[in-house]
């Protein structure tokens, strides 16, 4: 945390805070990209909100007051710029809130840079109809690495909430595979 | 911090970077374009370079906005405090007083010489004994209203 502290301090100098910056950049960037990219999933897009988010830290960095660690702080900024993008999205194209899922599907298919097979795709399908707080949870805590008190601290959820809905998207992932698994059999 | 502690930090780095890839890649089935994250870092470096010099832009502009201001308000008291020093100009009352004043000037209102005899006496009064107006009524009003 000492380690943290210095680096914060470094960040809030004005004579070292460019090194600093860059040094942030290098820590964070391909931890927030992933996790932005699969929030908003085409990489246009995570693109555009991986610079926003990086932007608002620059701009926010005097107002950080370190109640939470830097890379939590960091992630919570870059789920909301992903929401917020999110949202400015559902406005202009015609999906519904309960087309979620389709959006999803249509934007990785459409997206130049998923590169996924059959088996991919089909666990994409099973993702898209979890519900989205489920979804998410799931995605920051197996694919993201954060712990359940870093994803507590970027949503704003309860712990115990969390490792609910953690489980029951397990549970709800497995069962599917298994059936896909079956039917699979069944159709040889 | 010495070297050798930064470079096991910075292979770890690298290392949990790489595998964070491979995950989205091979689970996922996501990629990114050929050296995505170097492009991204110099972008991002640009874009707030680029906030950099606007802030700086603006502060400037907002420091002469502000001396601006104060400027117009130092001059707005200065005229103030001269225009109280000076005696009241007719010219520059509104319309509606100048038209006043100018019946005034016209009447010789301001002598007091358009007063009737009645509102004379009224004034009078105010400066005589109950007694001697009395006397005056029995002696002059009266023997006016008997004439008529």
């Amino acid at each position: 945390m000492t380690n943290e502290s210095d680096f914060i301090e470094s960040l809030l100098n004005s004579r070292q805070r460019d090194k600093a910056f860059k040094k942030l950049i290098d820590l964070y960037q391909q931890q927030l990209y992933w996790h932005i990219r699969k929030l908003v999933i085409t990489h246009e897009n995570a693109d555009d909100v991986l610079q926003n988010t990086f932007l608002r830290v620059y701009k926010n960095l005097s107002n950080f007051k370190q109640n939470s660690s830097l890379k939590t702080w960091m992630f919570r900024i870059a789920y909301n710029e992903s929401m917020r993008f999110l949202e400015q999205d559902k406005k202009k194209s015609h999906y519904s809130l309960n087309d979620l899922g389709s959006s999803y599907m249509d934007n990785l298919v459409a997206d130049e840079f998923f590169e996924g097979d059959e088996v991919q795709l089909k666990l994409h399908r099973i993702l898209s109809k979890l519900p989205e707080k489920q979804r998410q949870v799931f995605q920051m805590k197996y694919y993201d690495n954060l712990k359940f008190r870093e994803i507590s601290g970027i949503l704003g959820i309860k712990e115990g909430t969390l490792k609910t809905n953690y489980y029951k998207a397990v549970d709800q992932i497995e069962k599917k595979i298994l059936n896909v698994e079956l039917l699979t059999k069944t159709k040889v | 911090m010495n070297s050798k502690v930064k470079h096991l930090q910075s292979n770890e780095q690298n290392s949990f970077d790489e595998q964070l890839n491979e995950l989205h890649s091979e689970d996922l089935g996501i990629g990114i374009p050929k050296d995505y994250f170097a492009k991204s870092k110099e972008d991002i470096l640009a874009k707030v370079s680029g906030q950099k010099k606007e802030t700086k832009v603006l502060s400037f502009y907002r420091k002469r906005v502000v001396w601006f201001a104060a400027a117009g308000i130092a001059l707005l008291l200065t005229f103030n405090l001269f225009n109280r020093k000076e005696s009241p100009n007719f010219d520059n009352f509104p319309a509606i007083v100048s038209d006043t004043l100018d019946q005034i000037k016209v009447l010789d209102l301001a002598n007091g010489d358009f007063l009737s005899d009645e509102d004379d006496i009224m004034v009078a009064s105010l400066f005589v004994d109950d007694a001697e107006i009395d006397e005056y009524l029995d002696k002059y009003v009266l023997e006016d209203m008997m004439g008529d």
